[in-house]
């Protein structure tokens, strides 16, 4: 645990408490598709807790985000307490904690594709997606654009994710084109 | 054992102990932040680091193990040098100004200065975050100062097993969360203040009793008295920090240190005690108008004097318990749910909430205590001489020292020549009581707290909501449960424990006899009985088998609702054990056939062998943090101290000679119970009542109020003017807990001292020396000074509290775990081992029938209801309704109501309903929740404005005489259609 200034300055996150997806609407109800999804992982595995990580995948598919009101649900799915679950959340970064567009682009721009204009490509795509800034959601609700620390791909910068595709050797000429992909 | 040296010192430890351990166990001081005893080691804060001699780097003392020959400096240049780092970056993100300049406020600013660390300069780094708790009236966070040690997310998680607390984000954004959505409430928190006790920085802390003290003075109380929580049976000791005359802070013990609750509190001990500091205590003795002394010395009542003729019949302005409970127009119309309850002022001062209304004084004049004391025992003596003895009667309190009711009985007894005397345990465990003396002639626990969260296999608790009403031992339970133990749960209703158990058994309201009688009948056909115990230890064995074979688990899935399945696992579990402990409370005592839910419990008990031994403790839960001390002292119709039978003439001359008085003065005869004494064919005509409100507590109270007020003479002796004070002749103001010494006993048999921290308001006088002024003007000897001259007098004629006095319980803290038979005995943790007090040492099964409530649900009333405790409240609410922390929890009377019902009914969340029984019928509001079956509904029993008992059933237990509080039928009905019906 480091005690010391942060990588981003020193910017704490706010802890913050939205409930946008009020009145909420559980994910597992008997007999859904989620949930037969998340008992079939949870056969496998000796414990309920173990089904933490898969359960919180299920969340996002299903909703694009995982809630406060998610992480408590997965929580009582589990046996687990809520704030253990926004522990394991908020550790990773994988999950969003807020909503985010249908397409979730990640631009690694990590020393390599730095220097090969990583920087570049992520304007291109604040750009052309109407996202403006980092993190946030185009007005259409589509894209959200992030920076990511390297992907491993140095030898094919720059390389992107949109959601769970991976694409190398993007370049601010491509990203239109791209685009239209995912529209 | 290996042997180590630290600092030059050599060191012996068991086997896998720490560094930290051993240094401790040498009194070697290092330091620690993360780490906390009997917390889970996380290990990481790196201030432990100490040197060890052939290893390359510095090791974490506190999570490295001893090897033998191991060579520890633990203030190596080194070590302190890292100290010294890790210090300097937890102050880059701490308020450094906020430190005081010549000292330290807490555990972390102690170490800033141990290890002289630069304070001037705060680092340009923003300070930590983390969840609030806003507007709080009980636990405030002030995350700046946060060094994320997570003790606190350990205390809440391994301690109390709630884990409302977690770490969220990770590196420089960790911060401490309070659930997932920064909601107390919504996260499970019960206040327990385990986080508030860990903090070592204050980032967590409490709001302090009767004031907003600063932070930095927190720590200036000029003394602490250890005292015992005034709540329920655990008997939790409390520190009380006093400065001047005020409780400025109550805190638990050192965790390490022995104690009931090692060092945990509930939300009530810890944060529920401000009540004593409260504006309604009374302060001066009160007399009703009407009374005067003539010239001659004697007191007469003339209701056309002094404005008495507007107070007929003992009345005042006030409307009866009855009157209130149906009528809601003048309740605050807050929203009732908690969840968007918020106190206008949270900390505010509890003075300020006045709960007695002015007009109560009204029937009343303040007298000295020389008028007050006169007129009392001049009453209690011409009703004596008039009717006789037995037209006088005591209820004495399970709140108050054995000293206070030994003197309380011993005034009645010796000096009235009355047994009437009695106290609450009637309204609990009485039927408890009576099924223990008959199976096993004893009437306590037979084993300890402890031995149940460490040794006991198999863990059944029936009949008892432990983490709301002894939450302190809920906590214990818990934590037996994560360590492996199995958990079986009988309750009509889905409670904390029931939704942790391997096993719930949610039968119907008051079939525990079917219930417990198949489990037993299982047991027996798969031979799983311990037929040596049976053999060797117990008598009417075959009598058990014969009644409880047509008892099979399919014929009492019929009557209880519970599968027979359900039922041959948890009997096959219960009796496999190995070591399997039996628990109950008023789940299973407070029915008209209490005894005979108990035996039955004793059969299956004593059948499976599952007492008399480490880990087999039998424990009946007992409610009041003395009603096993009272009930001890003769606080019963039937006994004096020791229980020992008042009918038995030999008994009487020990007394007789102990007292120093005439045999004749004592009556052979058995007295009456507090529900015999309360009735209408009772020839009781003068009480005294000490900290007790029969008003609110008894069975139908509409009857018991009239009833109090038919008699001749009333004195109550109480902190408060409460519904039973405001009928009185004579209010006798008493001491709160913190205001006076005395011994009390926990529902182990733990005899444990509490001391007097501060002075009582005005004129109110310590409950001993009330009671001895009363008994010197009724002639009773009175020869000691005070408290523990009392206790001297108990051990005297009580055997088994021959070794207590006051001076060993100042040295064992611990208190002593009677029988403690002399004093060089260290007392008893578990009993029978080899025999049962009977006269030939074994036990008796009896064989009983299982039998329906009285009263059972009809089209008519067609739902049952369930009374009884909420984790904020305590009782008649006399003490919890004015502390600010608590009733800001739970201000307004609920009804619990399954989502199903509720539908049914057509109400919502909050609505009020009307609820009718065969007696009376009340206004309150709704609470949906899942934790009630359908068709049943559960009222707490707090509450004057809608009080419980105004419904619930004066069915009695022909054994014990305790009513039916558990079961009656009741309707409900939204307030809107019972107003059009004209309801
Ligand atoms: S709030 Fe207190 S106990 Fe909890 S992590 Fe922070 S400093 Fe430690
Ligand atoms: S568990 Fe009981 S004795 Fe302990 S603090 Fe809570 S109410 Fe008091
Ligand atoms: S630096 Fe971009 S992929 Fe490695
Ligand atoms: S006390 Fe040892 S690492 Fe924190």
């Amino acid at each position: 645990m480091s005690h010391g200034p942060s990588a981003s300055g020193g910017a704490v996150a706010q802890p913050m408490h939205g409930h946008q997806d009020e009145p909420y609407v559980p994910v597992f109800t008997a007999g859904s598709a989620p949930r037969a999804k998340l008992d079939d992982i949870l056969s496998r595995y000796p414990t309920r807790q173990a089904g933490l990580l898969p359960a919180l995948w299920i969340v996002q598919d299903e909703r694009g985000w995982v809630s406060e009101h998610a992480m408590q649900e997965v929580g009582d799915v589990l046996g687990l307490t809520a704030a253990y679950v926004k522990g394991v959340v908020t550790f990773y970064t994988m999950y969003h904690q807020h909503p985010v567009g249908q397409y979730f682009i990640q631009v690694c721009t990590t020393s390599c594709c730095n220097c090969m204009g990583a920087e570049d490509v992520v304007k291109a795509f604040l750009e052309k997606t109407g996202c403006g800034e980092l993190g946030l959601t185009s007005a259409d609700g589509r894209y959200t654009v992030i920076e990511v620390e390297c992907l491993g791909a140095c030898g094919f910068a720059t390389p992107i994710m949109i959601n769970n595709d991976f694409i190398d050797s993007v370049s601010v000429e491509k990203v239109p084109e791209i685009l239209k992909k995912y529209a | 054992m290996p042997t180590l040296t630290i600092n030059g010192q050599s060191v012996q430890c068991a086997e896998g102990k720490t560094i930290l351990d051993a240094a401790r166990a040498a009194s070697i001081d290092i330091p620690t932040l993360c780490w906390y005893p009997k917390l889970p080691t996380a290990g990481n804060c790196r201030i432990c680091l100490v040197s060890v001699e052939g290893s390359g780097k510095l090791l974490p003392s506190c999570a490295t193990t001893t090897v033998e020959g191991m060579v520890v400096t633990t203030e190596s240049d080194a070590a302190v040098a890292n100290r010294r780092g890790v210090l300097s970056m937890l102050l880059e993100r701490y308020p450094v100004e906020r430190i005081p300049a010549d000292g330290a406020r807490n555990e972390f600013e102690t170490l800033v200065r141990r290890y002289d660390m630069p304070t001037a300069h705060r680092a340009a780094l923003p300070l930590r975050k983390g969840d609030h708790r806003l507007a709080d009236p009980m636990i405030l966070h002030d995350m700046s100062t946060c060094i994320l040690c997570t003790r606190c997310v350990r205390a809440c998680e391994d301690i109390q097993v709630v884990g409302v607390l977690d770490v969220a984000g990770r590196g420089a954004d960790a911060h401490i969360i309070v659930g997932a959505h920064g909601d107390p409430e919504h996260a499970g928190c019960t206040w327990c203040g385990e986080c508030v006790r860990v903090c070592p920085t204050g980032a967590i802390h409490d709001v302090l009793p009767h004031a907003k003290f600063r932070l930095d003075t927190m720590a200036h109380e000029e003394r602490v008295v250890r005292s015992i929580c005034p709540y329920c049976g655990v008997g939790c000791q409390v520190d009380l920090k006093v400065r001047g005359n005020d409780v400025v802070q109550v805190s638990s013990p050192w965790i390490e240190e022995a104690s009931p609750s090692e060092g945990s509190l509930c939300v009530k001990g810890r944060f529920g005690t401000d009540f004593v500091l409260h504006r309604d205590r009374l302060t001066t003795p009160l007399i009703r108008r009407g009374w005067r002394r003539d010239t001659a010395g004697t007191w007469t009542f003339d209701a056309s004097r002094d404005g008495a003729a507007a107070f007929p019949d003992r009345g005042g302005p006030w409307e009866s318990i009855r009157g209130e409970g149906g009528n809601a127009s003048h309740r605050p119309r807050t929203n009732p749910l908690r969840k968007h309850h918020r106190p206008e002022n949270p900390l505010g001062d509890p003075r300020d909430r006045v709960a007695t209304p002015e007009s109560w004084y009204e029937p009343f004049r303040k007298a000295t205590w020389e008028e007050a004391l006169e007129l009392t025992a001049q009453q209690l003596a011409r009703v004596r001489d008039a009717h006789g003895p037995d037209a006088l009667a005591t209820f004495q309190s399970a709140k108050c020292s054995n000293e206070e009711n030994y003197v309380l009985q011993k005034l009645f007894r010796a000096g009235i020549g009355t047994n009437n005397v009695d106290h609450c345990t009637r309204l609990c465990h009485s039927s408890s009581v009576s099924a223990m003396q008959r199976a096993l002639s004893t009437s306590a626990a037979s084993g300890s707290m402890r031995e149940v969260e460490h040794e006991s296999d198999v863990i059944f608790v029936l009949g008892a909501n432990t983490t709301e009403s002894h939450p302190v031992f809920g906590a214990a339970i818990k934590r037996a449960a994560r360590r492996g133990a199995t958990l079986i749960v009988a309750d009509p209703r889905r409670i904390e424990l029931a939704a942790r158990a391997h096993i719930h058994l949610q039968m119907v309201p008051g079939t525990d006899v079917a219930l417990l009688n198949a489990m037993l009948h299982h047991i027996l056909e798969q031979g799983l009985e311990d037929k040596a115990f049976v053999a060797a230890r117990t008598h009417g064995f075959a009598a058990v088998r014969a009644a409880v074979a047509p008892y099979s688990p399919e014929a009492a899935e019929a009557i209880c609702g519970v599968s027979a399945a359900l039922i041959r696992r948890a009997a096959e579990l219960y009796a496999k054990g190995p070591r399997s402990a039996t628990l109950w409370a008023m789940g299973l005592t407070q029915h008209h056939t209490g005894t005979d839910i108990v035996t039955s419990l004793l059969n299956l008990m004593l059948a499976c062998g599952m007492i008399g031994a480490w880990g087999k403790a039998m424990i009946p839960i007992r409610g009041q943090n003395n009603v096993q001390g009272a009930s001890d002292m003769g606080a019963v119709p039937f006994a004096y101290t020791d229980y020992q039978r008042v009918d038995d003439p030999a008994v009487r001359a020990m007394y007789a000679e102990a007292w120093g008085i005439d045999p004749e003065r004592l009556s052979l005869t058995v007295g009456r119970k507090v529900t015999q004494i309360v009735g209408a064919d009772s020839p009781v005509r003068a009480m005294y009542i000490m900290g007790e409100n029969p008003v609110i507590s008894d069975p139908d109270v509409s009857h018991a109020e009239d009833w109090f007020r038919g008699l001749e003479f009333l004195a109550v002796h109480d902190i408060f003017l409460t519904e039973t004070a405001r009928y009185a002749d004579v209010v006798l103001p008493g001491a709160a807990f913190a205001e006076k010494t005395g011994t009390f006993v926990n529902t182990e048999r733990r005899v444990q001292l509490a001391d007097k921290a501060v002075e009582p308001p005005g004129e109110a006088r310590a409950d001993l020396d009330i009671l001895l002024d009363l008994s010197r003007r009724l002639g009773v000897a009175t020869p000691y000074a005070d408290s523990e001259g009392v206790q001297h007098e108990i051990a005297r004629v009580t055997p088994t509290l021959r070794g207590v006095t006051h001076a060993r319980l100042r040295e064992h803290r611990a208190g002593l775990q009677y029988p403690v038979p002399d004093e060089s005995h260290m007392g008893t943790a578990f009993l029978f081992a080899d025999a049962f007090p009977t006269p030939d040492g074994r036990a008796t099964l009896v064989p009983v029938e299982y039998l329906p409530p009285a009263e059972l649900p009809d089209a008519e009333y067609p739902f049952f209801l369930n009374t009884g405790r909420q984790i904020y409240h305590w009782h008649t609410g006399t003490m919890t309704r004015r502390s600010t922390a608590l009733d800001s929890r739970e201000s307004t009377p609920t009804i619990e109501l399954n989502p199903a019902d509720a539908a049914a009914v057509g109400v919502h969340d909050g609505d009020e309903v009307v609820v009718t029984s065969r007696r009376a019928h009340i206004r309150i509001a709704v609470r949906i929740s899942e934790r009630v079956a359908r068709h049943q509904v559960f009222v707490p029993m707090h509450y004057r404005e809608a009080a419980a008992n105004l419904l619930t059933n004066p069915a009695l237990d022909p054994h014990a005489h305790i009513p039916e509080f558990k079961v009656c039928a009741v309707r409900v009905e939204a307030a809107a259609v019972a107003a059009a019906v004209g309801g």
